[in-house]
């Protein structure tokens, strides 16, 4: 029988204890289930292997028998049978797919940080941050969630698939609040409510995971827990004595004065009818969607049955919905979804000054639905909005607007009826509902000044991740330089702003109309001509010089036509001057074909790979280059297909050839500095379709020392 | 650097004074959802001599490309078409030659072609024209023309002719290229005008950061009523003399804008050109600060320090 050995981690300075740690996230108002779905099936997105397809994350609660899983562990064995005397318990196994599962060193000495793979910062290490952009996490401390809907004791599974091989690794973690009466390693002695089961290092300090299959199975089958196989990589997460108190409360109130019985919602019956509903409230947009496009999308399941979107509850649904129209978004402002009566908008969030690639910070899909799109009508009888999304139904007789908000990983942050995001917007009748998704154009960069020094650039997806707490519940502006862009303030002006616009009544609809004739008055009387507006008339001082700066410095040389060309059947001839620079005299002179993205030399044409490895189109047939420089030294050279050079007198050329074909497409040049030299060229042209760019240039200065 | 050869010959200066051509400007027009409206071309500011790179707006300021079409047409005339075909011309004596507007608009990476009128040698044409529509959206910035010539169909070349461009869509020139600018710097002051029972004029604070968001009618805006009897009086009939009464309605605003700005920014903050945006809301109350030499320590004091300075000469 395989028995893991134990590690307990002992009281040092500084060090976090099991009862700090079950403190961290101090989201109170979410119920476990939420924390929990929200946490798990984050990791396993952050985790998908790149490609297509989606992530499947199941989720499994069954029984096992106590004595099967307490023999493994040593250390809390005996404490484990003592305070948990029932033969069965429950267990909550999480078991993702298509990730690529807990991969990296399974040792954590002598590594540097940033060498950490999945595996240590899962199971060894809490509170470190996530690295991969477009990650859902930021603070790496939501994995605590794990250790509070059990009794602290959370096992890992994992097979990978790493340096061409697959592997598999086990190993056990327990976090519990060491002043706890019943704490487990209440025997152990000196230690802080941490520990880990694994295989023993050599030194016999610390455990690593299991790796050997075999034991790996032997604990597998105790929990009931199926082993990946075949070509299958992904993790297990499997908490035994799952707590039964994990869904929310719904307690007696009074009201008139008579004790009335909450109304508790169908789902709130069975954990596995919750998690659904948790799956659906926080990953609408990624969940059974093929349309999700930042990624895999999510496949998931609780106790073997699938999630279909045409059995999510009517507000998951539209919020898909919505996340599908701003996706498909084409400029047009309404569209329809399907089942719906009411329209879907879609507006585009532009800030102004902010970013440096156009203005878009995202888009707001939002409707007004009635009670009939919601399917609160006979015979679905859903319960209200209000219900499905925060659990509890409002009081009054008119509802707020309820939005929602994403960024790239598709999970909602949050739901929000009060505070910035909603202020602006009237309230609707009681049988009305507003319902918006507000999604981030990620890509989108903050402008330079906005980022810190030493930063590359800083994304819109990136800023909003660091918008966030560690319960990634909310969105609040940050200050990664200097000044606050205040992006999500503006966000939320916009989307109230925006919606109230769409549903005011048409009579205050009334755009206001530019009066240019005034305006450009006035701004003439008032305003500089430049720098307040964008009227086309004043262009950006720099844009159209920018030709212009290119003249005769001198020092690169120079090519000029002198008349038109002479066009005979297949050939072209030019008669042209060319001035040498005044560093060097040495120069080359190539045909380059032209194409929509630029000029392609004959080397690259040829070239089969990167070119279109065809013949280059045109070649040389003749070339004659003299100096006119008045009364000085005469320089000639004349050179001629088939015959080569037929004289050459104080300038030497050499032809270049092409790769592929050895057609002439070129000269070195070899003369002198500051001269004026007037030349002829006969050119065979093969594809007539094709134009040709002469070039000259100096020679670099690899072929000057050459030279 | 380098110069492009084509492997047959195309239009040149030489031929293109033999052809006696003549093009007109291009008419702009775009529809508004319910009319179609003009578009007038104006040079740039600086630039007045210069004919290849103008700007296009409408009288009202309405047109937008992101939101609007652009429709244009433009006439060409060549008196002596037959010199385009034959050996020394570009195209073979019984080819067809097309005219065409040949669009790209670089920052919206878009780009395209509109076929016009086609030239044979001795139908006697001299009047050509081409035109084209482009839908909202898909221009951005600047949109380069270009008036070019091509190849329209083949002809059969007689001896002589085996040097001229024969396939069809080969091109055989430009006639001329020209940059039109949509968008720029040029100072707009933010007058809007509406059509309600309010009263004769308001002023709109619609920033949420004045440091970065630029003074336009998107961040403040006068909004005059067309309705209110008053207006007439506000509005000179040629439209471009400032009445007394739209000074007071601009001096108002204005003051009110300063307030509001100073109360969030720091007056020292904005008169030191600090962490600012350029064209942004507090650059615009930086320069009517200095500018005018306005008092903003009270606001009577700013109030006489606004009249006295702005419109002083008007």
């Amino acid at each position: 029988m395989m028995r893991m050995k134990i590690e307990v981690a002992r009281q040092e300075r500084m060090s976090e204890s099991g009862r700090s740690l079950l403190r961290l996230i101090q989201n109170e108002e979410m119920p476990l289930w939420d924390l929990l779905v929200r946490e798990s099936v984050q990791n396993s997105l952050d985790a998908a292997l790149d490609g297509e397809g989606f992530v499947r994350v199941d989720f499994l609660i069954r029984e096992f028998e106590r004595s099967r899983l307490s023999r493994h562990f040593e250390g809390i064995r005996e404490r484990l049978d003592e305070l948990y005397p029932l033969k069965t318990y429950r267990l909550l196994e999480i078991r993702d797919s298509n990730t690529c599962g807990l991969t990296g060193p399974i040792e954590d000495s002598n590594l540097r940080m940033s060498d950490y793979g999945n595996l240590i910062k899962l199971v060894y290490h809490i509170g470190k941050h996530q690295q991969k952009e477009g990650a859902g996490g930021s603070w790496g401390l939501g994995k605590t969630v794990y250790f509070r809907i059990g009794i602290g004791l959370v096992i890992y599974y994992s097979r990978i698939f790493e340096n061409g091989e697959y592997a598999s690794r086990l190993a056990a973690c327990l976090v519990e609040d060491e002043e706890k009466q019943d704490a487990l390693l209440g025997n152990t002695g000196n230690h802080r409510g941490i520990a880990w089961w694994g295989e023993s290092t050599a030194d016999g300090h610390r455990t690593i995971p299991l790796t050997e299959e075999g034991k790996i199975k032997e604990i597998l089958d105790d929990l009931g827990v199926k082993p990946f196989g075949g070509t299958e990589t992904g993790t297990s997460v499997i908490i035994p004595f799952l707590r039964d108190d994990l869904r929310p409360e719904y307690q007696e109130f009074l009201e008139n004065g008579s004790v009335a019985k909450a109304e508790v919602p169908w789902w709130n019956h069975t954990d596995h009818d919750y998690i659904k509903i948790a799956l659906q409230r926080w990953y609408a947009p990624r969940l059974m969607n093929g349309n999700y496009r930042h990624g895999r999308w999510l496949k998931a399941s609780v106790n073997g049955e699938l999630l279909e979107p045409e059995n999510f509850l009517p507000a998951f649904r539209i919020v898909q919905n919505l996340y599908n129209a701003i996706l498909a978004h084409d400029g047009n402002e309404e569209t329809r979804a399907e089942g719906l009566v009411s329209p879907l908008h879609v507006s585009t969030v532009n800030l102004r000054g902010v970013f440096a690639n156009g203005s878009v910070a995202g888009w707001i899909g939002y409707g007004r639905f009635t009670a009939e799109d919601l399917k609160m009508t006979p015979p679905h009888n859903n319960l209200s909005p209000w219900m499905q999304i925060f659990g509890r139904e409002l009081e009054g007789d008119t509802n707020p607007a309820i939005i929602c908000f994403t960024r790239k990983p598709g999970m909602i942050v949050n739901y929000e009826s009060v505070g910035k995001w909603v202020e602006g917007i009237s309230r609707t009748p009681k049988d009305q509902f507003i319902i918006g998704l507000f999604v981030a154009n990620s890509v989108n960069r903050l402008k330079d000044d906005f980022k810190r020094h030493g930063i590359r650039e800083l994304t819109l997806e990136e800023y909003i991740r660091g918008c966030e707490k560690a319960d990634h519940a909310s969105w609040q502006d940050w200050v990664p330089n200097k000044r606050n862009p205040l992006i999500i303030d503006k966000i939320q002006n916009q989307v109230s702003r925006i919606i109230e616009r769409q549903f005011r009544d048409e009579q205050t609809d009334v755009h206001p109309q530019r009066h240019a004739l005034l305006g450009k008055v006035l701004a003439d009387a008032l305003l500089p001509p430049e720098g307040f507006g964008n009227l086309g008339n004043v262009q950006p001082a720099g844009r159209d010089n920018r030709q212009q700066r290119i003249v005769l410095s001198g020092v690169n040389p120079v090519l000029q036509q002198i008349s038109s060309p002479v066009y005979t059947q297949g050939h072209v001839r030019l008669d042209f001057r060319l001035v040498s620079g005044k560093r060097s005299g040495i120069m080359n002179f190539k045909l380059r074909a032209v194409t929509e993205s630029g000029t392609i030399d004959s080397e690259t044409w040829e070239q089969a790979e990167s070119g279109t490895g065809l013949f280059f189109p045109c070649e040389i047939m003749f070339f004659k280059l003299a100096s006119s420089n008045g009364d000085e030294r005469h320089e000639e050279a004349v050179w001629i297909a088939n015959r080569g050079l037929l004289r050459q007198e104080g300038l030497r050329i050499e032809p270049i050839s092409a790769p592929l074909s050895g057609k002439t497409v070129g000269f070195r040049i070899i003369g002198n500095t500051k001269t004026i030299y007037k030349g002829s060229l006969l050119m065979h042209v093969t594809d007539p379709t094709i134009h040709v760019s002469l070039h000259v240039e100096s020679a670099t200065e690899e072929e000057l020392a050459w030279a | 650097m380098g110069m492009i050869l084509t492997p047959y010959p195309v239009l040149r200066e030489d031929l293109l004074k033999k052809i006696g051509h003549q093009v007109f400007d291009y008419e702009f027009e775009f529809d508004d959802g319910t009319s179609t409206k003009k578009l007038s071309i104006g040079p740039l500011m600086g630039q007045e001599h210069v004919t290849s790179k103008l700007h296009l707006s409408d009288a009202e300021g309405i047109w937008n490309p992101d939101f609007h079409n652009l429709r244009f047409r433009r006439k060409i005339v060549i008196s002596n078409t037959h010199f385009l075909f034959g050996r020394d011309g570009i195209a073979p004596k019984n080819a067809t030659i097309g005219i065409a507007v040949k669009w790209m608009s670089k920052p919206s990476r878009q780009r395209g072609v509109f076929a016009g009128d086609s030239i044979s040698i001795g139908d006697g044409k001299t009047e050509f024209a081409v035109q084209g529509e482009l839908p909202p959206g898909t221009l951005r910035d600047h949109v380069v023309l270009s008036t070019v010539l091509y190849l329209k169909s083949r002809g059969k070349p007689d001896p002589g002719e085996s040097h001229l461009a024969n396939e069809p869509g080969m091109e055989l020139g430009s006639l001329d290229t020209i940059v039109f600018h949509l968008t720029g710097e040029g100072s707009f002051f933010p007058v809007l005008t509406t059509k309600d029972d309010g009263p004769l004029w308001r002023v709109e604070c619609l920033w949420d950061d004045p440091r970065s968001d630029p003074f336009d009618e998107y961040s403040f805006r006068i909004v005059l009523n067309e309705n209110h009897p008053d207006y007439r009086l506000v509005n000179s009939p040629d439209g471009r003399t400032i009445t007394p009464l739209l000074k007071e309605i601009c001096l108002s605003a204005v003051q009110i804008l300063i307030e509001n700005v100073i109360e969030q920014v720091p007056v020292e903050e904005i008169r030191g050109e600090k962490d600012y945006d350029r064209g942004s809301v507090c650059d615009a109350v930086r320069y009517f600060i200095d500018t005018f030499d306005l008092d903003t320590g009270k606001r009577e004091s700013l109030a006489f320090t606004l009249r006295d300075s702005v419109f002083r000469n008007r």
